[in-house]
């Protein structure tokens, strides 16, 4: 028979592994999808931090000169969230703040946001310097696409 | 389906094979029957029925394996690939979801109005802000309140295509201002800002061609890209939209002017992660049309610090109708990095037939979380005429209940030294204001 600190520990482990277990598996995994035609390289660290800048607009162009299509998600959804903690690296409000500041200063809109990913995959398609991040699952269907990087959230 | 197929492949054959017995039977039993005791007409009318129902039992029988047969061959081809068109339907069912959805949406924002349409522009976006304050200013003199600022502002930016585009800032600014007896506006709060009831201003009005991120060219009335407050200017940008002291009277040019009519250069690069920008414009102010001012603005950001410093240089000529030419310097740091952000900028002048001025001030802000940040500015000023030094410590709360509404509550205090048969002055204000944009 088990002692009752021995039943206390065993429920408290498995509790702590069915935990982990549902927090391992609530993890996805996100990738930032480029036009095929985009010959822009680098190390994972680069190319977030490139992405960043076309993103917010503080560069236009992509390094190879292609004009940047930058294109969001839709507000609130799972991919625009995941996007803005693991690749811009900021705040909701922060994101806010630099948006009312450029259109205020430049008359800058943020990226346009789109709900389907299927919607996105054909922009991004058609259109060299679009980018955009969709479930890495959903990289498939991209036709005329590669992945630039992908990254998980936690 | 395998098991359908089989079934009805047994049932055929069992068919087949009850007919071949019937067929049989039918021809033994017709002679024997034929020959029988009697041969009478009633057996053989008897023989001649049963003949007659094999016929029609062989017959229907027939029929029956026929039918069976054509069922099973159209089920074939029906069912030739029942996996990958069932996942075909699914996906054809997400997709017109999707497109629902975002019919839904258009539905939603257009509904049976009618659509906008820019004449020229390929794009065209339209926003732009209210900013309302009231305050409340125990001066020297006496104690006034009122809500002495309501300003609308449309901006439009417009894409003119082939690099070019153009951005618009109107303001219609109504002001009830606080009254205060100084004959120098010395002791008012607003530091004889532009009080006027009722002002219609084209803040900014600018059509840009850019080449790339590192060139680009402003030709019209633009914010002069000077330090950091200046640049950002609009209130929905500002913790604080008394901007400091050397901006006001607003627009003036107590040390370089707020806006510029002109062309302005300007531009940015990332050396690794670090970035450079640049001004160089030359224009005019109003009131001083006839004399060109130029000027421009270094800065470096170091993004793994947080901090940007800029280098701010100006020349020209206060007046077109007197000798007074002056110069500028200037510098400014500013650091964000998490919850901070702090502005510092100074600046010089030299003033031809006029005592240099110097103004300077230093804000730090605090986010206290994703609505709420605190600040304090220090502000300093010497005009360097009579009057002497105007000293300003501000401190507030802000928060934004929305991203798109911003709420203040400051307290200023305002000290002039005395100077010149002047005695010292304060004031103290306090100030709830916000900011609602579109």
């Amino acid at each position: 028979m088990l002692s009752t600190f021995s039943k206390l520990a065993l429920a408290a482990v498995l509790t702590g592994a069915i935990a982990l277990f549902s927090f391992s598996a609530a993890a996805e995994t996100y990738a930032v999808v480029v036009n095929v035609e985009n010959s822009f390289d680098g190390d994972d660290a680069a190319k977030k931090q490139q992405v960043k800048r076309l993103y917010l607009k503080e560069q236009s162009a992509w390094p190879g000169g292609i004009a940047a299509v930058p294109f969001g998600r839709a507000d609130g959804s799972a991919e625009q969230i995941a996007f803005a903690q693991a690749v811009l690296q900021m705040s909701p409000s922060d994101i806010e703040g630099h948006w009312l500041n450029l259109k205020q200063v430049r008359g800058e809109t943020p990226p346009r946001g789109i709900g389907s990913a299927r919607i996105l995959s054909r922009q991004i398609g058609k259109t060299p310097g679009a980018f955009g991040v969709v479930l890495a699952s959903e990289v498939a269907g991209v036709e005329n696409g590669k992945v630039l990087f992908e990254f998980s959230t936690e | 389906m395998i098991h359908a197929q089989s079934r009805f492949k047994a049932a055929g054959t069992n068919a087949r094979r009850f007919m071949q017995g019937a067929a049989i039977a039918a021809l033994l039993l017709a002679p024997s029957i034929a020959f029988a005791d009697g041969n009478t007409d009633e057996q053989m009318a008897q023989m001649q029925r049963k003949l007659d129902e094999a016929m029609a039992a062989i017959q229907a029988l027939s029929g029956t394996v026929t039918a069976l047969q054509s069922e099973l061959a159209s089920q074939k081809q029906h069912t030739a690939k029942p996996a990958a068109n069932t996942e075909m339907m699914a996906e054809l069912d997400e997709r017109v979801e999707e497109l629902e959805d975002v019919v839904d949406t258009i539905d939603s924002r257009v509904g049976s109005r009618a659509v906008a349409n820019a004449f020229d522009a390929k794009k065209l976006d339209i926003g732009g802000f209210v900013d309302i304050a009231t305050t409340l200013a125990i001066g020297e003199d006496k104690t006034e309140a009122s809500f002495n600022r309501e300003v609308f502002e449309l901006l439009i930016k417009a894409d003119l295509g082939q690099s070019w585009d153009l951005f618009v800032a109107q303001a219609f600014i109504r002001n009830a201002p606080l009254v205060f007896s100084d004959p120098d506006g010395r002791r008012s709060p607003f530091f004889s800002n532009n009080n006027s009831p009722v002002v219609t201003d084209t803040v900014i009005a600018w059509a840009q061609y850019s080449k790339n991120d590192m060139f680009n060219v402003q030709f019209g009335r633009y914010i002069t890209p000077h330090g950091i407050i200046n640049i950002e200017h609009f209130p929905a940008n500002l913790l604080d939209p008394e901007q400091p002291q050397f901006l006001r009277p607003f627009p003036a040019q107590t040390i370089f002017a707020n806006f510029t009519d002109g062309v302005n250069v300007h531009g940015s690069k990332y050396i690794g992660n670090n970035k450079f920008s640049y001004n160089a414009y030359a224009g005019t102010w109003a009131g001083n049309s006839t004399n060109l001012n130029v000027g421009g603005r270094l800065a470096y950001s170091f993004a793994d610090s947080g901090l940007t410093f800029g280098l701010n240089g100006t020349y020209g000529d206060r007046s077109s109708t007197t000798d007074a030419s002056f110069g500028v310097l200037g510098a400014d740091v500013l650091f964000k990095k998490g919850r901070w952000t702090w502005k510092n900028e100074v600046y010089v002048t030299d003033e031809e037939n006029a005592p240099g001025k110097t103004a300077f001030y230093t804000m730090p802000a605090y986010k206290l979380n994703d609505k709420w940040t605190a600040f304090y500015r220090f502000d300093y000023l010497d005009t360097g005429g009579p009057g002497g030094e105007s000293i300003e410590n501000a401190a507030g709360l802000t928060v934004r209940p929305v991203p798109n509404v911003h709420l203040r509550g400051i307290y200023r205090w305002h000290h002039d030294t005395a100077d010149a048969g002047i005695p010292a002055a304060d004031t103290h204000v306090f100030q709830l204001s916000t900011t609602f944009n579109f």
